[in-house]
């Protein structure tokens, strides 16, 4: 009995200790970042217009391609969860790949498809459209990154919603659109949202495919993460603020992700 | 749970390895024969080569590691302590900020290269620029450094002699702003943009195919000063100071002049 309890005891300090790393490096960096941005609350030789102008630029661009991402990730989501064809699992690990990949290789990846010489740019290019350089190529370096959060996200809204009810619906005579409009959208809505807000918040950090892809200029292409790295090296209180109002942002959005995942949140089917 | 078993075996295996396997910072720093250079990105390959030469030149065998960036990056990181032995700046302003910082001993920095600017266009020129005043014509797509680094600094002084509003025009164009004067380069070559300013060692063997050089009128052209110092609280001074006096040798500057840098001393050398 005694040596029970001295093994349980063992398990759980050792659970404590590790985890107990893990969170130090997990949540000591932001929560210094945040010391550090009180202890200087007066910013010199921050134009504030700058500012102003990064964040619309990254919330203008994430919306538009939150709405991209809705509009052609939620059918692509469906595919890969509700049709059986050979190659779905080679083509789910592909579509995911963007997740795993270093920003500087998403950049160049971009850049050698979209650029001016590129597969596609240089097509796009007869038709005088230039992508580098736009908020067109922030939008697709956002896409680029962010849809496979959404997609994966999705998947799992889309498996939650049985068989069975999509089947009972067939009997009373629902199909297509009809089918997905008022039995599998609705049960798998929480999924969808839920992901639409992780894939928003990875599109408003994401940096090295921006950088690379679309540049760097004030008020076109100067997002939020792109100020912040412009600003490091000239100013880093500058720099730390424009980092805290970041990520309180992203911290909204993953609380209200999270909370719309919980599996005791109200769920209203049909 | 045997595979479990296996996992954390492996885990503590290949940290335990890695612990005694890898030297540490600080065995990097007791072994006097590493030196850690941060130079300017315009440094990149005369610097390269002169760190291949310096064994046979202390005919002992040193190995100098290089963090090549933008000498304002250089500058935030070694005022926030990172470990280095030397210094190179493409400008005074940022040998000055470490100055401030104190990592650099007031008095101690010394010129040993001059460089010039170079307006660089893809093969080709696709948007016929033949001339500075070219750069505001409708359209062009202009890529300069970002400012603070060395290079936008001389590249605002050259462009302060046109008009002002031949000026405006000109800034009106710039389609991104780098942090490093290499990235402009790499921009120019992928032909992304039509015209960039960097510095005439920036036209390395690398690019030569992919760029053209167009004329700037030499008495605009800025004469770029570029400092070297030894970090105060290196433990390797010696050595450091080595590397700097043979950075000054007629070898060193030999080696420089081939890589389109200017000679420290040009007109009391003669």
């Amino acid at each position: 009995m005694n040596k029970r309890l001295n093994y349980r005891l063992f398990f759980y300090i050792g659970l404590i200790l590790l985890s107990g790393f893990a969170l130090i490096l997990l949540i000591l960096p932001t929560f210094i970042l945040l010391i550090q941005s009180s202890a200087s609350n007066i910013i010199e030789g921050l134009d504030f217009n700058i500012v102003l102008e990064a964040i619309w630029l990254s919330l203008r661009t994430s919306a538009i391609s939150m709405a991209i991402i809705l509009i052609t990730g939620t059918p692509l989501a469906y595919i890969l969860t509700r049709w059986e064809f050979r190659g779905r699992q080679l083509l789910h690990t592909l579509v995911t790949l963007p997740i795993v990949m270093p920003p500087a290789v998403a950049g160049v990846a971009l850049i050698l498809t979209f650029g001016r010489n590129g597969f596609i740019g240089a097509l796009l290019s007869q038709w005088g459209i230039t992508l580098p350089f736009s908020e067109a190529a922030v939008v697709i370096a956002n896409v680029f990154v962010a849809m496979p959060f959404y997609l994966r996200t999705t998947q799992v809204g889309f498996a939650s919603v049985s068989k069975e009810i999509e089947d009972a619906a067939r009997v009373d005579g629902a199909e297509g659109l009809t089918l997905l409009r008022h039995i599998t959208l609705p049960i798998a809505r929480r999924g969808l949202v839920a992901g639409l807000v992780l894939a928003w918040a990875r599109a408003l950090g994401e940096f090295g495919a921006t950088l690379l892809f679309a540049g760097n200029l004030q008020g076109r292409t100067q997002t939020m993460p792109l100020l912040i790295f412009t600003v490091f090296t000239t100013n880093i209180d500058a720099a730390v603020f424009v980092a805290i109002i970041l990520i309180m942002m992203a911290f909204v959005a993953l609380l209200i992700s999270q909370w719309l995942l919980k599996d005791n949140a109200p769920q209203e089917i049909f | 749970m045997r595979l479990m078993i296996l996992l954390v075996v492996l885990c503590v295996a290949i940290l335990g390895a890695y612990f005694i396997l890898v030297p540490t910072p600080a065995d990097i720093a007791e072994n006097p024969q590493t030196l850690l250079v941060f130079a300017a990105a315009s440094l990149t390959d005369a610097f390269t080569e002169l760190g291949e030469a310096f064994s046979a030149y202390t005919s002992q065998q040193v190995q100098v590691l290089f963090n090549f960036a933008g000498s304002s990056t250089l500058a935030t990181q070694l005022s926030n302590g990172a470990p280095a032995d030397i210094f190179a700046s493409a400008d005074e302003a940022q040998m000055q900020a470490v100055i401030e910082s104190g990592r650099v001993a007031e008095g101690s920095p010394q010129v040993f290269a001059h460089n010039q600017l170079a307006l660089i266009v893809p093969i080709g020129n696709p948007a016929d620029i033949q001339s500075l005043d070219d750069l505001a014509k409708n359209g062009v797509g202009l890529v300069l450094a970002a400012k603070g680094v060395p290079a936008r600094v001389y590249t605002d002084q050259l462009l302060s002699d046109l008009s002002t509003a031949i000026g405006e025009k000109i800034y009106a164009n710039v389609v991104s702003e780098e942090l490093s004067v290499r990235h402009v380069v790499a921009r120019v070559a992928l032909n992304e943009a039509d015209a960039g300013i960097v510095y005439q060692s920036d036209i390395t063997a690398d690019v030569e195919n992919d760029i053209q050089i167009i004329a700037l009128p030499a008495a605009m052209n800025p004469m770029a000063a570029y400092f070297i110092a030894p970090i105060a609280d290196s433990e390797q001074q010696d050595l450091a100071n080595q590397f700097i006096q043979f950075t000054l040798s007629e070898e060193g500057q030999t080696i420089l002049m081939q890589y389109g840098l200017l000679p420290h001393c040009e007109e009391a050398c003669e």
